[in-house]
């Protein structure tokens, strides 16, 4: 294997895992998630001489988002949801925190790819406006506004996923 | 107030399973170059940065990854350039009407590119290869780029190269579609030749008008964009005209397709390409072939080493014996025979034999309908067989 070879299965070796997580909280679906990933690591694999001495994370995390967002819009989203989130519980137990998961998937599933892309980027990845709106391609405006709706979205389908009035203890 | 959401979906996220994809993607890269070698290519992402690149040479269907008999990368941004402004994959510019009997499924218009594919009125798609070209092509500060587009439709296009500039307001605007003669008549492009932006300029090799006859004459073009278009501005302007009569064929000099596949020896590893003969020698890069899918180019010297006519029932075939050396490993010496068709001296021949890598044929000689191969060990006789739907030389 020769050097830029070996570098790159270093790179994807060590963040995939990574990489994952983010495919996951935009997909709900860890195959989702896994192809998701996949796709982008192989256009990054492809343009990788030129991304070496670069920033491949940032292409590659940029393609996943993009490719995420245009699978949607041909698939028209065919991850199942449910109409109605389950209420929030409030406490360190595990099966608390497996309701509350499945009712933060259920409302991510809910949102828009692109509200939830940044929802992602802004919340789980720490992202600036400013970094959220060059991964996403759109300007700064569009992330405020989409940000703002998509906490809306989610203030309405399960408002204890933002505040603290409604969780159930 | 979205901490409680930052945890939640940070706790989410943790449940998601590590996996190692390095082998699917590797396989998936893989099954990309073959894709692509078929019909072109889908989307890509490309960061279009400030900074300037003098020199970029790229073929249009091999892929850019880390592994080795890979091509030039070279629309990397500069690392000390200005950041990323625009992705050409998914931006919205004037396409003009592609050249060719395309014309019709895919007219001029404005098209909105989404990952790399913009739909177009009536069904047919337009779609950017993902390798670019960059590079200076109009003398002016900042560089143009060059895009392998193809219109895919039921018996869609091959891809074709369009320049495209960006300008200072991140705006995109069509140079104009490369290969194109004068009058817009589009030009075949040899698939083996890299394709390279130098010098202010950018130099394609071709073969043949796609309108004209089925004759080629492989040249190397120059384009550059003046006045806002693309125009020639090197190379020649017109094609050799297509000779009819196979007595007249002179192997040596002239445009011929060669390669080293045997039909009973597919999956080997072979190479092709055209080389125009001067003078019973050529040096082209050819498509180095394994199991059927194109992994390398190869700078490749072709040497007519005996030639001879062979009467027959359907008149005298050319016969050439080419020895065919690339430069990553021996020679293939191969005897080919040239069918006329079409009332044309055919360039595409019928390789009558295909020597084992590094088994130098010495001689042929020749009777009617009958050629016998000598090599150092041995000589073998092959028949010509008036049935065209068989082999058309069979050994006896």
């Amino acid at each position: 294997m020769d050097q830029p070879a070996a570098d790159f299965d270093e790179y994807v070796r060590a963040r995939t895992p990574a990489l994952i997580r983010t495919a996951y909280l935009l997909t709900g679906d860890q195959h989702r998630a896994e192809d998701l990933v996949q796709d982008a690591l192989i256009k990054t694999y492809r343009a990788w001489r030129r991304l070496r001495d670069s920033n491949p994370d940032a292409y590659t995390r940029k393609v996943m988002y993009h490719l995420n967002i245009s699978r949607w819009r041909r698939s028209r989203g065919a991850e199942i949801t449910t109409s109605d989130p389950p209420d929030l519980i409030h406490g360190p137990d595990e099966a608390g925190r497996s309701v509350n998961r499945l009712a933060l998937r259920r409302a991510l599933a809910q949102l828009a790819p692109r509200q939830r892309a940044v929802i992602v980027l802004r919340f789980f990845e720490d992202a600036t406006e400013t970094e959220a709106a060059e991964v996403l391609g759109i300007s700064v405006g569009t992330v405020k506004s989409t940000t703002f709706r998509a906490l809306e979205k989610l203030r309405a389908i399960a408002p204890s996923l933002l505040d603290m009035e409604g969780v159930r203890r | 107030m979205t901490q409680r959401l930052r945890v939640g979906l940070t706790d989410l996220a943790a449940t998601a399973t590590p996996v190692d994809l390095r082998e699917r993607v590797y396989r998936g890269a893989r099954r990309i170059t073959r894709r692509n070698r078929a019909l072109g290519a889908m989307a890509g992402l490309l960061l279009v940065a400030g900074g300037t690149a003098g020199y970029a040479a790229l073929w249009p269907s091999l892929g850019a990854g880390p592994g080795p008999g890979t091509s030039a990368s070279p629309t990397g941004p500069d690392p000390s350039a200005t950041p990323a402004v625009v992705d050409l994959f998914n931006a919205t510019f004037t396409v003009p009407a592609y050249p060719g009997p395309w014309a019709v499924p895919c007219p001029a218009g404005e098209r909105t590119f989404v990952d790399g594919v913009a739909d177009v009125q009536g069904g047919a798609n337009l779609v950017i290869a993902d390798e670019v070209l960059r590079g200076d092509l109009d003398g002016a500060p900042g560089d143009e780029f060059v895009l392998w587009v193809q219109c895919a439709t039921e018996g869609g296009s091959d891809l074709n190269l369009l320049a495209v500039k960006v300008g200072p307001d991140a705006a995109v605007s069509t140079l104009g579609w490369v290969n194109v003669d004068a009058d817009g008549g589009l030009l075949m492009l040899d698939p083996a030749e890299p394709v390279e932006i130098r010098d202010g300029s950018i130099r394609v090799g071709v073969i043949r008008r796609y309108d004209a006859e089925a004759h080629r004459d492989k040249q190397t073009r120059a384009y550059a964009a003046r006045d806002g278009r693309m125009v020639q501005v090197d190379g020649p302007t017109s094609f050799a005209p297509a000779p009819t009569d196979p007595a007249a064929v002179d192997l040596r000099n002239m445009t011929l397709y060669v390669h080293t596949s045997w039909w009973m020896d597919a999956a080997a590893t072979s190479y092709g390409g055209y080389v125009k003969l001067i003078d019973g020698e050529a040096t082209a890069h050819f498509e180095k072939i394994e199991n059927n899918a194109v992994v390398d180019h190869v700078v490749t010297t072709v040497t007519v080493t005996d030639t001879a006519l062979v009467p027959t029932g359907e008149g005298s075939i050319p016969v050439g014996v080419f020895e065919v050396a690339p430069a990553d490993g021996p020679s293939r010496w191969v005897v080919v025979a040239y069918h006329p068709w079409n009332g044309y001296a055919a360039q595409d021949g019928w390789n009558m034999f295909v020597g084992a890598p590094g088994e130098r044929i010495e001689s042929i000689t020749m009777e009617p309908e009958r050629i016998s191969i000598h090599t150092a060990n041995w000589t073998r006789t092959f028949q010509y067989n008036p049935d065209v739907a068989g082999p058309r030389w069979v050994e006896v």
